[in-house]
């Protein structure tokens, strides 16, 4: 039998429900599973901190995505966004749902062909492509999508040498409403580049116009910016149309779906206020179809969807180390998981729940980091029961970005771990060791010794 | 010189199948038979083949259909009637003037008869010669010229002492054998359809018979025993069927009725039985009404009951397969029957306008036809289709606010191309429960996509409709968007085809031209009607396939093996003036009849040799979904009649339309598709298993690769060989 929880003395001012600058108050109930898996049983087993993912909730948001496309659109494919999350397993199971993958660097496109994916399907983004990475993606067959001029200039270059035409799409940047207005990537559509960016292809004859690609920006809070964007993509292709009875293949809508976490600073929690998949696929599907476009004729619709996909499969299994009370009589939660982990946290407000029997008594804490630096800072305000050292602590939503921005720094990152549906756990990323930070490390000889 | 031959070719197949016809075949061992027999006596057989000439020489010079000469349609009543006057009249050169005017006039009232006829879709059979020979029997007694033969058609008895000198021997041989009388009224009742009385003459027609179809043998003997019986039972006079030769009506209407006209099946030879009597009664009256005229009803009893029978048929509401008539004629019974009966099945969407489920991704069928709820009665062919997850539910939450349903405000597309009839928008949708029973279908769009075909969409969403009455609409476009107005507490659409244009016309049971029930393992379905529970989705065409198997006529394709075990064929894809596509090897003649309708492609039949490359593309892709769907898995069965004869075969044949054991079985999967924005390559599995009975040919699995856009390649394993056939110049 479990020993009764110690529940310190506590006292708190009545608060009746107001919400307040951090939002409603409300009273989580404790997560003491996940996917059935006991949480104090994770972490016995995979030691604290500890990354788990949920292969359920990825397929069926995966397939709720897709649903939402579907039922309005006719042909309509998703290309997973390796940055938002990279780890060989978690891409595989949106593979094995049929997700083409989008890539932004070498290292991401060199581990998506060792994931398997068909060259072809992959999608390969960003202003930062070597010539090589060129070549080897136009003999691949890969979808080049190009950031610049001097990019487009050197496809052309590239086209000359390689056997194949280069495959390629331009990004756009456009004003959608929305700010900030990501126009530091891609060809702005209102002063005529992409236009222009476009003609250069069709004159050039070197490469193989493939699509039309946007990504507006990320956590976009009204799905009418995209119905926006995807009205001005139309107007591309339908000009390619006219002037040159040139239909594009796709268009690609990029990422940037809102995921049920709340932004900081917000009041409503994210869940409640942020579009939902059907909402988003509504401002799209009807610019689509609302266009010149004939049902037959209709290009197919690329989402390059990462967070919205992801964030909600991921957690954070967290232990507290200790509890301080502030200068100013503020209770503090010390847990051994910090912004190290969790690099999310700049932008959210993590919902975090307790992972056992929680007492009555609830106070506002701020949750801390285990590192030496004044960031590392979770929540700066959130209403907990109280917790003693050694009780765990779930973060939720953490899915996208934390496993591809975590920092390594002053220690190692943890295991990654993956319920699948059957709820059976499988370590997917070992827990880093002293080799792997320092393994890479070269001593000269000059400094060999410490000691005379 | 090529011109002689051509001319010689057409006059024998012409010739040849003008005495085939009169059995309804095309077979030319058969005609060669009739020929024959005809000859038994030798001036009646000239008489008979001189009229043909006559008629279809005519028939050629006034510009007639071709196809409809050498198909023998002008030239077997000139036959017949040739065939009576030769036997009735001495061969005088003044007979020969007459019969080549008779001739003459037997075409023109075939002519009369066939614009009379095929208006209602009937046959002209052998009226014409009916009217053609009564007329000159009629009109040669003014003649003093023509000499009745001693065998006059009314002493038929005397027949016995013609017959040609080379057969007088054989055939005394025949006339002395002691034949139990049952026996022997058979074959002479075979033999009177040329005029013969001889028992060797009945027997040749018999062998003729039996080596051109089994089944039309046994209807002989079918037609022929319930006749006999029906004398017998009813107490008249057995001297009908002995001596006047009444016979032959009674056989040929079963070959008619059961198996040329309909599909040969328990059913028809039913028929066959249940119209004896009937043959009897037209033969008895009508041997009666001429008598004074002294006429004979010759083949009358047969022209009246197959007509009277065909036209009945055509008034069928139901039951149209008791019997099923045949719509392709082969001029085979059993390939009517092989090829017709997995054609119901396999064709049954031919000629029909494709109809989609008019949404886009995949749905649920909340209630089918017959459904439990509100499809019955005239609306009982009706769907309601709603969207669920996951969990199978209909909603999010706690489904009281319309939003929370999935299907609610998701596009509602065209099913086919058409033209707005009616729209009705302006219906509050109603809260989640309730129900509106006074604008009992809400919202609502009809659509006309033929005059006789409207499909209707119900329960939208108010304000959501994006066309206008009159419009023209196509298919897959988006029309409004899925609500809850009228009779509907929940959420949903509602389908339904009809055949006239208003709100609340009646249903039509209508299928869905192709979906896919989305399960563990996805099935396609064809010319088929979504059931209640199923999770049903258009699937997209794979243009791979689509223009692989897009044949269009005037394109050739070059078909080479590797190791060239086989000889090169050159293949045209040709049409017919019926409008039929079919590909045929230039060398050997060889046809492989086909059918697409830009969604499904597959083999009719096959005619010509069945060696060489293109039988084997014919076994290897006899029907070929042109849409990929992963792991399917699909059957089909060959007709019997794609193989070679054995002897199994034949006795199938006699069996046919009672049961098939020989069922030849194939197979398709689709192997691995690499899908590419520029157009896929994929391969198709698939194997024919010609099963039991067949053992004159081996199993076969092929392996059909495609890739930009064609087929590249058939590999070919038949257990002991394998080939690879590469398909060349083919754009
Ligand atoms: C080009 C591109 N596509 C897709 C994504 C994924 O966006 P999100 O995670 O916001 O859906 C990003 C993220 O920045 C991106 O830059």
């Amino acid at each position: 039998m479990d020993k009764n929880h110690y529940d310190r003395p506590l006292i708190t001012r009545i608060e009746a429900g107001m919400p307040g600058k951090f939002g409603l108050r409300s009273e989580l109930p404790p997560t003491t599973h996940i996917d059935g898996q006991p949480v104090a049983e994770l972490i016995k087993t995979y030691g604290s901190p500890l990354f788990v993912f949920s292969e359920q909730t990825i397929r069926s948001i995966y397939r709720k995505a897709l649903k939402a496309f579907t039922t309005r659109y006719p042909k309509v494919q998703f290309a997973w966004s390796y940055k938002t999350n990279y780890l060989s397993s978690i891409c595989n199971i949106f593979h094995q749902e049929g997700a083409w993958a989008e890539v932004v660097s070498g290292f991401e496109y060199e581990k998506a062909l060792e994931n398997g994916v068909d060259p072809r399907k992959i999608i390969f983004n960003g202003p930062g492509k070597t010539h090589e990475e060129l070549v080897k993606a136009t003999e691949n067959g890969s979808l080049i999508h190009i950031d610049h001029l001097d990019e487009l200039y050197t496809l052309i270059e590239v086209a000359e040498s390689t056997e194949r035409k280069p495959r390629v799409a331009i990004r756009i940047n456009m004003d959608t409403g929305i700010y900030p207005m990501w126009d530091r990537f891609g060809f702005n559509y209102e002063n005529g580049q992409a236009w222009d960016a476009l003609n250069k292809i069709m004159y050039s004859g070197k490469l193989e116009l493939m699509g039309l690609h946007t990504h507006i920006g990320t956590f976009i809070m009204t799905a009418n910016a995209y119905a926006v964007a995807a009205t001005k993509m139309v107007e591309l292709a339908r000009a390619l149309k006219q002037k040159f009875n040139f239909q594009v293949k796709y268009i690609d809508m990029g990422g940037g779906f809102a995921s049920r976490n709340t932004l900081k600073g917000s009041y409503l929690p994210g869940s409640d206020t942020n579009p939902s998949f059907d909402e988003y696929a509504e401002a799209i599907s009807s610019a689509l179809i609302n266009s010149h476009f004939t049902p037959d004729d209709l290009p197919l619709l690329i989402l390059e969807t990462g967070r919205a996909l992801i964030d909600e499969a991921g957690y954070i299994l967290t232990s507290v180390i200790a509890n301080k009370r502030l200068s100013a009589g503020r209770r503090a939660t010390i847990v051994d998981a910090g912004v190290n982990l969790l690099f999310t946290s700049f932008w959210y407000q993590h919902q975090v729940t307790v992972a056992q029997g929680v007492s009555q008594y609830r106070e506002d804490t701020t949750l801390y980091g285990p590192l030496c630096m004044n960031i590392d800072c979770i929540r700066e305000s959130i209403n907990l029961p109280v917790l003693n050292p050694g009780d765990h602590l779930v973060i939720h939503h953490t899915g996208a970005y934390n496993v591809t921005q975590w920092m390594q720094f002053i220690t190692f990152r943890p295991n990654v771990i993956l319920i699948d549906g059957t709820g059976e756990t499988h370590l997917i990323r070992e827990k880093e060791g002293r080799e792997s930070v320092s393994g890479k490390e070269l001593l000269p000889g000059h400094l060999k010794n410490i000691r005379e | 010189m090529p011109g002689i031959i051509r001319l010689l070719n057409r006059a024998y197949h012409s010739s040849l199948n003008s005495y085939t016809m009169v059995f309804f075949s095309k077979n030319h061992l058969l005609g060669l038979l009739l020929i024959l027999v005809s000859f038994i006596d030798v001036w009646s057989g000239l008489a008979g083949l001189l009229s043909v000439a006559v008629a279809n020489a005519v028939a050629w010079g006034l510009g007639l259909n071709r196809k409809n000469i050498l198909s023998g349609f002008y030239g077997f009543n000139p036959l017949l009637t040739g065939l009576g006057l030769g036997i009735a009249f001495d061969p005088t050169w003044q007979f020969y003037l007459f019969l080549v005017a008779v001739a003459l006039s037997t075409l023109f009232i075939t002519l009369a008869f066939e614009g009379l006829l095929t208006k209602y879709g009937l046959p002209y059979l052998t009226f014409p010669f009916l009217i053609s020979i009564w007329i000159a029997v009629l009109a040669a007694r003014n003649y003093a010229s023509l000499i009745p033969a001693e065998s006059g058609i009314y002493t038929m008895n005397a027949m016995y002492e013609r017959g040609g000198p080379l057969m007088v021997r054989i055939y005394q041989w025949f006339g002395e054998m002691e034949w139990p009388l049952f026996i022997k009224t058979y074959f002479r009742s075979l033999g009177a359809i040329f005029f013969q009385s001889g028992l060797f003459a009945g027997i040749l027609v018999a062998a003729g018979l039996l080596i051109s179809s089994r089944i039309s043998f046994l209807l002989s003997i079918l037609g022929y025993v319930s006749a006999w019986l029906f004398y017998l039972l009813i107490g008249a006079s057995m001297n009908e069927l002995n001596y006047s030769f009444i016979g032959f009506n009674h056989i040929l209407t079963a070959i008619a009725i059961g198996g040329f006209f309909m599909v040969a099946s328990r059913w028809s030879f039913l028929w066959v039985i249940l119209v004896t009597p009937i043959i009897s009664i037209i033969t008895g009256a009508f041997t009666l009404l001429l008598e004074p005229v002294q006429l004979p009803v010759y083949s009358l009893p047969f022209n009246l009951m197959v007509l009277l029978f065909l036209y009945a048929m055509k008034f069928r509401d139901r039951m149209l397969l008791k019997p099923e008539a045949v719509v392709v004629q082969y001029y085979s019974p059993e390939k009517n029957l092989y090829i017709g009966s997995n054609a119901r099945e396999r064709f049954r969407g031919k000629g029909q306008l494709p109809v989609s489920l008019p949404f886009f991704g995949t749905w649920k069928v909340s209630q089918g036809h017959n459904g439990q709820h509100t499809h019955k009665e005239e609306w009982r062919h009706a769907w309601d289709f709603v969207v669920t997850d996951e969990q199978d539910r209909e909603f999010e939450g706690e489904g009281l606010a319309l939003r929370d349903y999935h299907c609610f405000d998701k596009p509602v597309t065209a099913p086919a191309d058409g033209w707005i009839e009616e729209v009705v928008d302006h219906i509050d949708d109603n809260p989640v429960g309730e129900v509106n029973i006074r604008q009992n279908w809400g919202n609502t769009i009809v659509i006309r996509h033929s005059e006789w075909l409207y499909s209707k969409l119900s329960h939208l969403k108010k304000g959501s409709v994006k066309t206008t009455q009159g419009s023209f609409v196509k298919k897959g476009q988006v029309l409004a968007a899925c609500g809850n107005s009228g009779r509907s507490p929940y959420p949903h659409l509602h389908f339904q085809m009809q055949s006239t244009p208003h709100i609340g016309s009646p249903t039509l049971p209508y299928p869905i031209d192709q979906y896919l029930i989305d399960a563990e393992t996805p099935v396609l379905k064809l010319y088929d009607f979504p059931e209640t529970d199923q999770m049903v989705g258009n699937l997209p065409g794979e243009p791979a396939l689509s223009h692989a198997f897009g044949f269009k006529p005037g394109q050739t394709i070059r078909a080479s093996e590797d190791e060239n075990k086989l000889a090169e064929e050159t293949w045209k894809v040709m049409t017919d003036m019926y409008k039929n596509l079919f590909i045929e090897d230039e060398s050997s003649g060889a046809r492989a009849y086909f059918v697409t309708d830009g969604r499904l492609f597959f083999f009719s039949h096959f005619e010509g040799r069945r060696i060489g490359m293109l039988y084997l593309f014919y076994l290897a892709a006899y029907k070929i979904p042109l849409t990929y769907v992963r792991n399917l898995s699909i059957r089909d069965t060959y007709p019997p009649s794609s193989f070679a004869a054995s002897p199994m075969l034949i006795l199938q044949d006699f069996v046919a339309p009672f049961f098939l054991f020989i069922r030849p079985v194939f197979k398709l999967e689709t192997g691995k598709r690499e899908d590419d924005l520029d157009g896929s390559t994929l391969s198709l599995h698939t194997s024919c298993e010609p099963g039991i009975g067949i053992w004159n040919a081996p199993s076969y699995r092929f392996r059909i690769q495609l890739g930009r856009n064609r087929i590249q390649t058939l590999e070919i394993n038949s257990g002991k060989n394998s080939f690879t056939i590469r398909f060349n110049d083919y754009a």
